[in-house]
Parts: C-alpha cells; structure tokens; sequence
C-alpha cells in the first residue's frame, strides 16, 4: 500500500530544499539547543512560532503534515507536562491550584509542564521541517563533503534509510504470518513483550542479512577508503550563511522581544520544581 | 589462430571455509577468454557462488576462507575487491539489497564515484548504461519505485558502467516473475550483441533463456570439484549423465530429446542433432557424443530434421511416435502428463534401464481412477505427507544414480468434481480497493474445496495476493463476503488459524516462532491441548517424514534454505489444517527444494485438505493444480482446468502471461 509518508515530502520543491542540508542540520540542531536553553514560556512560543513557519513557508508542509510530525512530540511533551504539573514539589512553596484525589496540581509545576511541552515541539518542528527539506542522498553527499564524515558513514546512512520501509512491510508480513500460526498479539504488557521478542529475531535476522549483501554489493562495486569523485555537485555558499543568519536574527529577535516585555529566562537546569 | 589473452584465470583454486569440514572449491581451473558466455552449474551448496565470490575477491578479503591457488585477471594476479572491480563486475540474486542509493542515476553514478571518473563525464557514461540495459527513461526515478525486474537491469547497468570485461551473474533471475525474467535476458542478449567482446559467466536454475546464448558449460559437482567443461549442445547431450548424476537441472527440451535418442539407440548412440546452427548436422548417426536441442523451438526442429533411423524406419517428425516414446498419452490432459514428466522429479529425464524401456516414463501412476477412485471409495484420508514417503524408494536422493523416476501418484486432471469434498475457502461476489477510487478486485466468485488444489494466475499486480490478504482475514472485502471453511476469516481469533489454514509464506522465517525444531512442529498441537505423548508422537512422525530429525535441537534460523521450507510445511501439517495456501512457492528455489514442495502439495491432496497455489510459474500450475483462476485487472479472466486455460492463447495474452516450457515442448512435439 502506498500512503505518502514525511519521508516523502523532500521530493516538493521549497525554499528550504535548496539549502545545503548539511549546514541545515547544523543550523536546526542549534535552533533546537538554543530551544532548551531558554526557559521562559514567551521566548519558547516564539521559537515554535518561528520553527511552525520554517514548516509551513520554508518546506511548504501542509498542516496535516506538520500535525503528523509533531504527533510522537505532543505525546512526549504531555508526559512531561502531566509529570510536571502534578508531581512539582508542593513543599517548595508552590501554589496549589486543584487537587486530582492524592496528587497536587501547582501553578509553577503548570507552568513548567508547559515550558517542557513547548521545548518538545520546538524539537518537533525544526527536525520536521529538516526532513521534510531534505534529499537523504545529498544530506550523505553533504556530510562528507561538508562535515568532512567518511563517505562509509554517509552511505551507509543511506542504505539504513532505504532499508526503513521495506523494515515496515517485513514486520507486517510477520505479524500475519504468525498470527496464522495461532500467535496472537496477547494480552496484557506480558503478552506484548513476548510477541516483540517473536518479531525481533527474524526482523534482526532479515536486517544483518540485508546489511551483509549490501556491503558485499558495495564493495564489489569499488567502494573503498581510496580517494573518489561526487557526482553531484555540492556546495555550501551564500545561500547558507544567509540561511544561518536569517535563523540567528530569528531566534535573536525572538529573546530581544523577550527580554523588552520582560519575560526572558534562561533554564537552569531543573527538571522539576 | 591465436587464443587472445583470457581475461579471467584460475589457477588450482580451492576455498575452504572455517567451519566447514570439507571445502567448498576444491582445484578448480579453467579461463574464460573475450566473448565467452559460460553458464555455471552444480547442485545447491556445491561451491557455485562461492566461486564468485573469490572471483571478485570478497572471499578471502570479506568473507574469511582458507583460498589456495590463484585468480588472475587480464593476466595479473587479482588484489583487493576494489582493485578487481575494475575488469570483473557482479549482479547478485537479492534485487532489494544490492542497491545502496535511492535514485536511479545516482545508482549508476557510484560506480563511477568509486573510480574516481570526473563528474563531468558522467552524465554520458550514465545514460549509456540506463539504455543499454533499457531504463534510460527511469533515470531520475525512485529505485524503491522500481518492479524487482528493473531492479536486476539496474544493476547490471550500476556494474557495466565501470567497464568491466567480465560480468558475473549470480542467479540474477531467481527473484523475478516471468516478465521481469524476460526482459532482463532479451536485456543480455542485447549486451552480447552490442558488445561481443565482454565476457559472461552466469549461475542460473532457470536454463531456458540464458542457455541459448551461453558458449560454454561448466559444472561443479557437490565436492566444488570442476567435472565438466564443454560446450552447451555436447554437455547437455552426450554429457547428460554426468549432470543427471549432480541433480542439475536441464534444459527440457534437451531431456526431452535425449529421452528420444537414448530409447531409440540404447546406450551412447543419441540421434546427431541438427541444430539451428546449421552446418555441423553431419548425420553421423550413432556418432558420440549427442549434441542435444536446448530450446522447444529448436527441439521442434531437429525432430523434423531426424532422419528415419535403421531400426524400423519410425520418423521423430510424427508426434505419435514421439508421445509413444515419451510415454506421454495424446488426448485430454496429455500437456499436463507431459509437465508431469518434464517435472523436477519427472520421469522424462534419462534413458530408461533394461526392461522398462517400454514402459511409460511420464505420468507412470497416472492410471486414471487409481488415487482418487481408492479415496472416494471410502478410504480414510490419509496422514499428511504421505507423497514424501512415496518417493523415498525412488532413488531420487542425493547423487544417488538415477534411474527412471516417476511422477507421484495424483488424481488425473480431469477429476470429476464429486472427488472433492466441502469448500475450503469461498469468495462471494468480493471487491475490494486499498482506496475507495482504486478497485483491486471487482465482484470474485470461487471456491477451493477440499482435497482439490487450485492455482491462482495472473501478471503482477492482477490482485493476487490481494485475495490471498481477503482469504486469510487480513483485509476485509467492501463487497461480498469471504469464507473460511463457512467463517468470516476477519473475525477468526488467532488461536483457531492454525486448524483452518496453513500459509507458505515466500520467507520461511516468517513463520518460526520458537527456538528448536522439534518445538517448531509441537508448538501448533500444544496450542490445541494435546498430551505430550501424543505431540512427542506425532512431532517425531513429521520429523522422520521431513527428513529434520536429525535436526530437531537446532535453531530454525540454522538451516538451509531447503530445511527451513520443509519444516514450515511440517509445522504446518501438524495442526492438519482444511486449507493450505502457497505463496509464491517456486520463487528463489532449487530444483531439489521445489522438488520437496511439490511431493508435499502430493501429501496435502491426500490428508484431504484444499490447497490454493499463488504463482507466476505456470508449469507449477499445469502439472500440480486440478484448476487454475485467472486474474486479470482484478477480475477473475477464467476458471477452469489449467490445460483448458493455457490452450487458449488468446486469453493467456489478456491475462498478461505467456506459455511456459513445457506447454512450449508440448507444441514443438505436436502435442
């Protein structure tokens, strides 16, 4: 079946397609360190604010694709959230806002659940629109041109990544295989360990076979540690530095704006209370 | 005439892996010069693609062996893998996992990419190789997106492009379906044209395309020591037995034409035959060594050009004698007698020994009314498997000297439907689409029954494994209703799957889910809450049946290809399921594996279950199926018995397929 996936969306081409993808993944994951630095709600808003436009303007995402990507991050921010929220210690002076039976819900503790909420979707988006901007190939070129990583590491990259789907149908194949062998997928968190352990050694068996076959295919193809070409032509100019201080002059204005309306605070460090 | 300058050399290579007691090579020797074309041949295990493997280097320089002798290359000894992989190339059996980019002209490129070639010449040498191998206007496809069979032309192309005099092919074809197969030989003969002077060395089980173009054979026996080296006519002609011997596969049209000889002259005199070349019919009859036909079109030739023979006078051109020879009764059903006989385990594979030579060779048991006729008159079904011990007797076994086998007893094709018992598994009206716009299948109607075994045919993508997906309740119809022996599948708890159905899936390991072998087979009737007695008895039967009781402590991700199917199969048989349904069962097999599994489609019939076979390979379907469904655009084309449906050309071409061998045999002897 074939449902168009994230990892599809790279085909579309968008502003953020044309930037070295290299030099993006540094640039997001320095938006994304700088996101867990800050620590006040306003400065985090803005920083999603500025990621969710990146999504939308900058990888001409759709915002059905933009609510898929961040769907795995909503659910981990809520964990800390929901942490957060009712496990703050009330000892520490906090201001108890309502009782759920034994457990306490503090303003600070609010306040911090959605401070933590807010940094995981600011993971979200700027990973999000990284890959929904990328070419998996010409990030593997652009890794070892720019980020001078051995071309081993890039092409294996690649090959894991092409391996990613056909891992999906692998899976499901065994589910029913075993399903007609009279496996269900059991009950309760037992049940569910043991038909994971089931699933794990073919899906590893199929996986280290793939990855042999594709190292000798590889290999049998001149790949080696010895000097090589680039077919395509990759290269990091103008183009990125003006990406990178467009996404420094984003998030700059974001903590000046902060810091104006008096909001601005940076983390440090606690992870609750 | 000066032999030009070999391109590859070996010289007493012998590879001996670490774990293994006996090697897997043992001194073999020979060269291939510009523009041979040689086809490799040897029992499964028997060093074939070890000795590719140390032709490219992998072994000993990735994959750890003992290697004594040497490899040469255009003269110098080989070096690294990457050294070589300038004059030798390699295209492996597995289409998904030779491929390491996700862009067609990137593919290519990393050939090029590992030889340093400045990339302003690349894009030239690119769209060279996409079009000598057909693909030029997928160059800036997704190979993810591609069908397995331009997966295979892609990387042949992804190999050629860095100019290698030599090319290796390592059962290229094996994962392909008939379309994808034919187009990458009709890709090859196209290579051989436009280049002669490459050099090609090809392993391969299915011989009917690549064995017309090949110049020479080379067999390894299960030793790894080389025993034949000769060129195609001779080797499989007057150098039959020694293949025969070795359980390779031959070219049917040749076993066929040996059959003829061979009967007619006793011993070592086959009929000369005047083959397409033309030239060397030099009517030298009883002239050692044979020279067989290696194609139906050319079979059909040389029996038109056999000259009446001392002996009686008798003609080869009049299909009633060639039948009568073959053993092969005309009228109804004679195709699917002939398959039968052409057959891995068939019986037209030598000459007959003393005293049977008058006896039928094809379809020996297929006395009509016997099997069935016993059944129907009452007898109970018989345990599971019971065509494994039919053929034990045989002398089939390994290297084991081949006498005339004969075809497991089945019901003839024509069957009357009373031998059947209840439907198995039933469609009624289904449609179906994966989106509400796309329909797959459209208003299906059939049934499988008991004891009966059906094929379901079709080009890809006619909805096959769809209705294989709707029978076993994986997917849900949008219309009509699927029944499993009178049960919506859907909604079956997985604890009652097992005493329905059995499912061969294309992968064994798909289906293990304990750690033995013995554990494999008890864990279905342990879920049905057996005494142990009772599983301990029952699980030792199917492991002595099997041929795994010798293996019951291992892992079943340890065993060969081969031991893994058979253990599926006797899991499967242990919970004595109503339906059993195969999967694509001939893809990536050796004739000794699907040998196997057509005795144990035998033994199905007979423990009275019903059996739906999924296949491209229509020969499978002509000689194992008392009815065959044809699907076509998601709908069902025809339903009926196989031979009825492949006699009509017409809608074999609607339905995408084309005849296969043994039909194509049948026509050239005027069947």
């Amino acid at each position: 079946m074939i449902r168009p996936g994230l990892f599809d969306s790279y085909e579309r081409h968008s502003l953020l397609r044309s930037v070295n993808p290299a030099i993006k993944l540094v640039c997001h994951l320095a938006a994304m360190i700088y996101a867990t630095i800050v620590w006040d709600i306003f400065s985090l808003a803005g920083l999603l604010l500025l990621g969710l436009v990146l999504c939308r303007a900058g990888a001409r995402m759709s915002l059905r694709e933009i609510a898929r990507a961040l769907i795995p991050f909503v659910l981990f921010g809520l964990g800390f959230f929901w942490m957060n929220a009712v496990f703050a210690d009330a000892a520490a002076g906090y201001t108890p806002v309502a009782r759920l039976g034994p457990l306490v819900v503090t303003s600070e503790g609010l306040a911090n659940g959605v401070r933590f909420w807010l940094r995981a979707l600011c993971f979200g988006v700027y990973s999000g629109a990284f890959v929904a901007s990328s070419d998996p190939t010409e990030l593997a070129l652009s890794l070892s041109r720019q980020l001078k990583l051995p071309a081993r590491i890039g092409y294996s990259s690649l090959v894991a990544y092409r391996y990613l789907p056909e891992l999906q149908g692998e899976l499901r194949r065994i589910r029913t295989a075993h399903r007609l062998r009279g496996v269900g997928e059991g009950d309760g968190i037992k049940g569910k360990i043991v038909a994971a352990y089931r699933y794990t050694i073919p899906l590893l068996t199929a996986a280290i076979r793939r990855a042999g076959r594709a190292s000798d295919a590889m290999e049998a193809r001149g790949f080696s540690d010895d000097e090589r070409t680039w077919y395509r032509e990759l290269r990091a100019g103008k183009r990125e530095v003006l990406y990178a201080l467009l996404l420094a002059a984003g998030c700059l204005a974001v903590t000046l704006l902060s810091l104006q309306l008096g909001h601005l605070a940076f983390w440090g460090g606690q992870l609750w209370g | 005439m000066s032999r030009p300058e070999p391109l590859l050399e070996l010289d007493n290579l012998s590879v001996k892996y670490p774990e293994a007691e006996l090697p897997a090579l043992e001194r073999v020797s020979f060269s291939v010069g510009p523009g041979e074309r040689i086809l490799l041949l040897g029992p499964s295990g028997g060093g074939k693609s070890t000795l590719l493997r140390a032709v490219i280097g992998l072994i000993p320089h990735s994959t750890f062996a003992e290697v004594s002798g040497e490899v040469r290359l255009l003269g110098a000894v080989a070096g690294l893998p990457a050294e070589r992989a300038r004059h030798v190339g390699v295209v492996f059996q597995d289409p998904e996992s030779q491929l390491c980019t996700l862009t067609v002209a990137d593919e290519v490129a990393f050939g090029l990419e590992n030889q340093a070639v400045p990339p302003r010449e690349m894009d030239e040498r690119i769209d060279a190789a996409l079009g000598e191998v057909g693909l030029a206007h997928k160059r800036h496809a997704r190979v993810d997106r591609l069908s397995g069979g331009e997966k295979q032309r892609l990387a042949t192309a992804a190999v050629r492009v860095m100019n290698p005099k030599l090319l290796l092919f390592d059962e290229p074809t094996a994962n392909l379906d008939p379309e994808g197969v034919r187009a990458f030989w009709a890709m090859l003969d196209r290579l051989v044209e436009a280049d002669p002077e490459s050099a090609f060395v090809c392993v391969e089980h299915r011989l009917e395309h690549f064995v017309a173009t090949a110049t020479r054979v080379l067999v390894l026996d299960r030793h790894g020591e080389l025993v034949l080296d000769e060129e195609p006519r001779g080797a499989f002609g007057g150098s039959s037995d020694v293949l025969e011997r070795l359980g390779v596969w031959q070219p049917a049209a040749a076993r066929v034409w040996n059959r003829l000889g061979r009967g007619r002259h006793g011993d070592g005199g086959g009929a000369e035959c005047g083959n397409g070349d033309g030239g060397d019919g030099d009517g030298g009859s009883g002239a050692p060594p044979g020279r067989a036909p290696l194609t139906p079109e050319e079979l059909g030739e040389a029996l038109r050009r056999v000259h009446p023979g001392g002996d009686g006078g008798e003609s080869l051109g009049d299909p009633a004698v060639v039948c009568e020879r073959l053993g092969v009764s005309r009228g109804p059903g004679a195709w699917r007698r002939l398959a039968r006989g052409l057959s891995p385990r068939g019986g037209v594979r030598q000459a007959p020994s003393e005293g049977d030579a008058e006896g039928p060779a094809v379809g020996a048991a297929e006395t009509p009314g016997q099997g069935p006729a016993q059944r129907a008159a009452g007898e109970p079904a018989e345990e599971p498997g019971e065509g494994r011990a039919e053929s034990r007797g045989q002398g089939r076994r390994k290297g084991a000297a081949g006498g005339p086998t004969v075809a497991p007893a089945r019901g003839p094709a024509n069957a009357p439907a009373e031998h059947f018992g209840e439907e198995a598994l039933r469609f009624e009206g289904v449609s179906f689409g994966y989106f509400r716009s796309v329909p797959v299948l459209h208003g299906i109607s059939a049934a499988v029954r008991e004891r009966e075994t059906v094929g379901l045919i079709g080009h890809n993508g006619s909805g096959k494994s769809t209705l294989a997906a709707l029978a076993l309740g994986v997917l849900k119809p949008d219309e009509g209703q699927v029944r499993l022996c009178g049960e919506d599948p859907s909604r079956l708890p997985a604890s009652r799957m097992p005493r329905l159905v059995g499912f061969a899936f294309q992968n064994p390991e798909h289906q293990f889910v304990t750690d033995t072998v013995f554990d494999e087979i008890a864990f279905g009737l342990r879920k049905m809450g057996l005494n142990e007695d009772e599983i301990g008895r029952r699980t030792a039967d199917l492991l002595e049946r099997m041929r795994l009781a010798e293996l019951r402590g291992r892992n079943p991700f340890s065993l060969s290809h081969g031991e893994k199917r058979r253990l599926t199969v006797a899991a499967m048989l242990a919970c004595r399921p109503r339906l059993f349904v195969l999967d694509e069962p001939t893809f990536g097999q050796d004739p000794e594996t699907l040998g196997d599994l057509e005795e144990m489609m035998g033994g199905i019939a007979k423990a009275g279950a019903g059996c739906l076979i999924i296949s491209h390979d229509l020969d499978l379907i002509l000689r194992r199926c008392d009815r065959a469904l044809a699907l076509s655009e998601g709908r069902l084309l025809a339903d009926g018995e196989p031979e009825r449906i492949l006699r009509e050309s017409e809608l074999l071409r609607t339905a995408g397929l084309a005849p296969p061998e043994s039909v194509r045999i049948a026509e050239a002897i005027g069947l």
